[in-house]
């Protein structure tokens, strides 16, 4: 399971990326102005690098972009034609991600990929071609829904976990696709020593002992209606902006919106990302809302990662990454308000009604 | 389906509205035929799916099918002017031309209902997800499968009633009745004043071997289904459409989601004895 384990020195990683440009196109972390990171397109593979703390960075766009022409339309008086937006031809590869976000991405795709009618974005991100690293430390609101081993994060998602050593990558091949990604680059990977195993096996202890203990990944077993009126989520929308950026920043957040731009006769239709915490995601033509206030919105947030999705697809909506609890900007932590929920739930068993 | 259609889901059929029927001041009735001939004459859907239509431009918006599917080479959406893509379509009129995307979701389980007797009970603009149902029962082919129809239909006032050039077929026809009220008559108003609820109390329809559809205002709904329980119906033979707002139509966008089901895969036609497993998100 832990597949092959080869190593890939430091010095190696540009080759490597280079060599994997001329067939792929390749995602990884660079710097965009300050400390900011980003993951965007490779195209100077010099300045990709995958040590970089990818905490504050956005995945999404690596299987789901911003913004997607779906088509383009042009009227005239023979009619409209349609043309539609042409796919990506190469496949795809994304590098330095977190575990956490490997595993989601591989998630949402699978939903987005399942049904009657497959969205050609979750094919892609099943399909794609992902090589993870592990560490060196976890961010900080990290929860451990992946417990840490890399039987958990080969399943998951990543098809090669890189583990950080003293001057190398650790590189564990978990899948047929990373043995590809491998052999792109004759020369490049050589056998790991024993020493440089064990290395990043302490490696990956440390950083496994650095996630809290506190258990998470509890599916809500109850009824939704059992649930549904639980003061909790009043209680936190008092403090919620309403500004999205939760679902923004979760890599397993997967909500759109289709619109269309058209200026004379020609114009597109393009899908964007939305979010399940804006009033307008629901609302109906009659002004009818089946979710009117935050506390709603924030319900179905809660209950669509741990209720529905386990549910519906068998796979929670979250892998703990913690993005939107470091970076909500009223301090709400999606973990604390399932601990109040659970709470009260508890309470009310306890209480004869 | 085109090789488009084929490569991404998204991408709609190009069709054409080929004639509109205005039923009220801000509602009409247009109907569509596919540009390709090919695709126009062997598409097939069941009474009850819905389809995604497109006024290039200005968007695509959710409709029930409204047209019976025992009507061939063409389809009918029944359309209300409210908002952006509405009043697009409304614009464009005959001759204008459309995409559509669809049929999705699942229809009314009509093949559970041979032998059965049906009872519609609409409200407003609620009628097209009904009017499909009952005219394919209706249409010669499928009559003899099914019991008596009754349908049970008000509106605000005689002018918000939809599809009155129907009216004096069902009252001929055999085994069908048609119940009419509006919430306020006129002056021209010979027929029943009062809601809805109160008219399936007059007409009291037996539950024994029938099934009852409903689709109307949240406000309709509730009485209607307070009322058929009280005329002794199960909640397995209770059966409605939720109109959750939609955008993809298959189950990706996420905003149609009712507990853990979707809407627009899971439904939109459910029972009350599935409705009730669900939670108030609609």
């Amino acid at each position: 399971m832990e597949g092959r384990v080869l190593t890939l020195s430091y010095g190696n990683v540009v080759p490597w990326i280079t060599a994997l440009s001329g067939s792929h196109t390749v995602f990884a972390p660079r710097r965009s102005g300050g400390d900011r990171v980003e993951f965007a397109e490779v195209t100077d593979p010099s300045s990709a690098d995958l040590l970089l703390d990818t905490h504050r960075a956005v995945v999404r766009h690596l299987w789901q972009p911003q913004t997607e022409v779906l088509f383009r339309f042009r009227r005239s008086s023979e009619g409209t034609t349609i043309e539609p937006a042409t796919a990506d031809a190469k496949p795809r590869v994304a590098m330095g991600l977190s575990p956490f976000d490997a595993a989601a991405i591989r998630r949402v795709s699978k939903v987005m990929a399942s049904g009657k009618h497959a969205d050609p974005r979750g094919v892609m991100g099943l399909e794609m071609g992902m090589v993870s690293v592990f560490g060196p430390e976890p961010w900080r609101t990290c929860y451990p829904s992946l417990c840490g081993c890399l039987k958990c994060m080969a399943e998951e998602g990543s098809d090669i976990v890189l583990t950080p050593i003293e001057g190398a990558f650790v590189a564990n091949v978990t899948s047929e696709r990373g043995e590809r990604l491998v052999a792109a680059a004759p020369g490049l990977f050589s056998d790991a020593a024993e020493a440089e195993v064990s290395a990043s096996e302490d490696v990956r202890a440390a950083f496994r002992k650095k996630l809290p203990d506190d258990p998470f990944g509890e599916v809500f077993e109850q009824s939704p209606n059992e649930v549904w009126d639980c003061e909790a989520f009043d209680r936190v929308a008092e403090r919620c902006l309403g500004c999205g950026i939760c679902t923004y920043l979760c890599p397993a957040c997967h909500c759109f919106d289709i619109l269309d731009e058209s200026r004379g006769a020609e114009g597109k239709r393009y899908r964007c990302w939305d979010s399940c915490q804006f009033d307008h995601f629901t609302l109906h033509a009659s002004r009818h809302n089946p979710r009117p206030v935050q506390a709603a919105r924030i319900r179905q947030r809660v209950l669509h990662k741990f209720m529905y999705m386990p549910r519906e697809f068998g796979v929670l909506g979250c892998t703990g990454c913690g993005r939107c609890v470091d970076l909500c900007p009223a301090g709400i932590s999606i973990f604390e308000v399932m601990a109040e929920v659970r709470e009260e739930l508890n309470a009310a068993k306890e209480t004869p009604a | 389906m085109s090789a488009m259609a084929e490569a991404s889901p998204y991408i709609p059929e190009l069709a054409r509205i080929v004639d509109v029927f205005d039923e009220t001041a801000d509602i009409s009735t247009f109907r569509m035929a596919f540009e390709d001939e090919t695709y126009n004459a062997t598409y097939t859907f069941d009474s009850g799916q819905f389809c995604e239509v497109s006024v290039f431009g200005h968007g695509e918006a959710t409709f029930d099918t409204a047209s019976s599917p025992s009507e061939k080479g063409f389809i009918e959406f029944t359309v209300k002017r409210v908002g952006k893509v509405t009043c697009a379509l409304h614009e464009l009129g005959g001759g204008g031309q459309v995409g559509v995307r669809g049929p999705y979701g699942h229809g009314w389980p009509l093949h559970e209902w041979e032998g059965k007797n049906l009872i519609f009970i609409g409200g407003g603009v609620g009628l097209p997800p009904l009017r499909t149902c009952y005219n394919e029962v209706l249409h010669p082919d499928n009559r003899s499968r099914f019991g008596d129809v009754t349908i049970i239909y008000g509106a605000r006032d005689p002018s918000q009633l939809v599809y009155t050039r129907e009216y004096d077929s069902y009252r001929q026809a055999e085994r069908t009745q048609l119940h009419l009220t509006v919430d306020a008559g006129d002056d021209n108003w010979t027929g029943k004043v009062g809601f809805v609820p109160q008219l399936l109390d007059e007409v009291a329809p037996s539950p024994e071997n029938a099934v009852a559809l409903t689709v109307g205002p949240p406000i309709m709904i509730k009485f209607v289904l307070q009322g058929l329980s009280k005329l002794g119906f199960a909640d397995e033979q209770i059966f409605t459409n939720l109109e959750n707002r939609m955008k993809c139509g298959i189950g990706k966008c996420g905003r149609c989601n009712v507990g853990s089901k979707f809407v627009c895969t899971d439904g939109p036609v459910f029972s009350y004895a599935q409705l009730k497993q669900l939670p108030m998100d609609y």
